[in-house]
């Protein structure tokens, strides 16, 4: 398959192309300088749209994971108008399957996490007016309208925190460190090389075994406080967590 | 009251703006490359800035053009309706603005055919032309800050076409969606007090409710859309009969 991924030198970048690399041809995109690379690779702003068409030429799949948190103006152009790009893009060139992602509360914000357990991902979207929350929400509700008058697939796969399992527990720069053995930093954590293999297994899912052209995963390790729900990430796309991070919420 | 108007310069802008003007002392915005030549007009691109908050300094309400503004490519219609909207909401609840009044459309709801019985329970079905797709998120920015609180937003989805007069106007247009002038200036003076809890689903108590979406078309016969919202909690027009208000 050819893949067009945006945002392809962020941090959940690399993690993705090891996922995918060696199955599928990527054409790897992203606003930074180019890294040392075996991929074809082009510098791009996902805020401009003629750009964005022009990489998505000849492709049969867009990873989106550009992502823009602090500033306001460049969040809403990355993370809102670069979604509608995106799918501009996908009509141009019939790309029927697209991927994107975003923080689990684009979806389940303080509304829903404040308050509720079982959350799953196919709540109606509360993200609350947190910058990036908000901005990713509004791009995903383009993606999705998008999909109510083409004939493409999109699979939103949501993640939170994100941890290197190498790291966990070892000395400075340990993702998580602090928070070992007293509670979880975070009760929505992943390792980075499970959530390469969820958008592998979003990726290779065939189109017909979606139940609708918009289908969002909540994307995280089997954790026992039953605040999120992950089931359907396991049983739609078939994937299953190899690092399950206990470390972050059992005493020491 | 005081009011700020945005868009003030466009079509819908001005057309609010003389509706509103007996009543209410105005402040005119619009985005600067629209403002500019028009001396009544304050200019801003509704940025991250302080210009933004010296606009609403002192502002009692904010009438927002949502929807029917300037013509613009798509890029810059989801900028300004998304972060140009994020924008004056931020600023208007931290300077304690009260009310928030977003003029929406009912072209949002266009696509479910007329013999349905559509009320503001519906659905939104927006295409993603980018005038309709950009009022769509518009909403969706508006929904997001009122369900937190701090601002009272009225999302008022009006009426198609727009036409000058009164009631009368909107039944001889032909239109069954349309909205005369007249009754926009009812319906955005109405939700300018009402009581946006009013007749609220949930709650007997003293209710924080800060968003609800009202649609806004003319009280015609065999009018498109049911004018429930109005009558329930912009208390207009009364209930009746053949609107669908039980």
């Amino acid at each position: 398959m050819n893949i067009l991924i945006l945002g392809g030198n962020g941090m959940l970048g690399p993690w993705v192309v090891d996922a995918l690399g060696d199955r599928h041809r990527l054409r790897i995109t992203d606003i930074g300088e180019p890294p040392p690379t075996n991929y074809e690779w082009l510098q791009l702003d996902v805020s401009n749209l003629d750009d964005v068409v022009g990489a998505a030429e000849g492709m049969d799949a867009i990873i989106n994971l550009s992502v823009l948190r602090p500033h306001r103006r460049i969040a809403f152009d990355v993370n809102t108008r670069g979604n509608y790009n995106m799918m501009v893009a996908a009509v141009t060139h019939g790309i029927q399957r697209v991927i994107n992602t975003g923080p689990h509360y684009q979806m389940a914000g303080p509304g829903y996490e404040d308050w509720d357990f079982d959350l799953n991902p196919d709540m109606p979207p509360q993200p609350g007016t947190r910058l990036y929350a908000h901005t990713k929400a509004l791009g995903q509700e383009i993606d999705r309208v998008f999909t109510t008058q083409h004939d493409i697939y999109l699979q939103t796969l949501l993640f939170y925190h994100l941890y290197d399992p190498a790291d966990i527990g070892h000395g400075p720069g340990g993702s998580g460190t602090e928070s070992l053995g007293q509670d979880m930093m975070t009760p929505y954590s992943i390792a980075w090389p499970d959530a390469g293999s969820a958008i592998r297994c979003a990726v290779e899912l065939p189109l017909e075994r979606l139940p609708s052209r918009s289908e969002t995963y909540m994307v995280f390790t089997d954790v026992p406080h039953g605040k999120f729900n992950n089931s359907k990430a396991r049983t739609q796309l078939g994937w299953q967590p190899r690092y399950h991070l206990e470390q972050l919420w059992t005493k020491k | 009251m005081r009011l700020l108007l945005t868009m003030a310069t466009s079509d819908l802008g001005r057309s609010v703006a003389d509706l509103l003007a007996p009543d209410h002392e105005l402040v005119l915005t619009d985005l600067s490359q629209h403002a500019e030549g028009h001396t009544d007009v304050i200019a801003s691109d509704l940025g991250d800035d302080e210009s933004t908050d010296a606009l609403v300094k002192g502002i009692d309400a904010i009438v927002h053009v949502g929807h029917g503004g300037h013509f613009a490519s798509a890029s810059d219609l989801l900028d300004i309706l998304t972060r140009g909207t994020y924008n004056l909401l931020m600023a208007a609840r931290s300077a304690g603005v009260g009310r928030f009044i977003n003029l929406s459309t009912l072209r949002l709801l266009a696509e479910y055919p007329e013999h349905l019985t559509v009320t503001e329970n519906w659905r939104p079905t927006p295409g993603v032309e980018p005038v309709i797709l950009s009022s769509h998120l518009c909403e969706y920015v508006c929904r997001e800050f009122g369900r937190e609180g701090g601002i009272k937003i009225a999302n008022l989805r009006l009426g198609f076409p727009i036409v000058d007069g009164d009631t009368a106007a909107a039944a001889a247009s032909g239109e069954s969606a349309a909205l005369a002038g007249d009754d926009l200036a009812t319906a955005i003076n109405a939700a300018l007090t009402a009581d946006l809890g009013l007749n609220a689903q949930s709650t007997d108590a003293p209710h924080p409710v800060s968003f609800r979406t009202v649609h806004v078309q003319s009280p015609i016969p065999n009018g498109r859309f049911l004018l429930k919202g109005a009558a329930s909690i912009l208390g207009l027009w009364g209930l009746r009969e053949g609107q669908g208000v039980a």
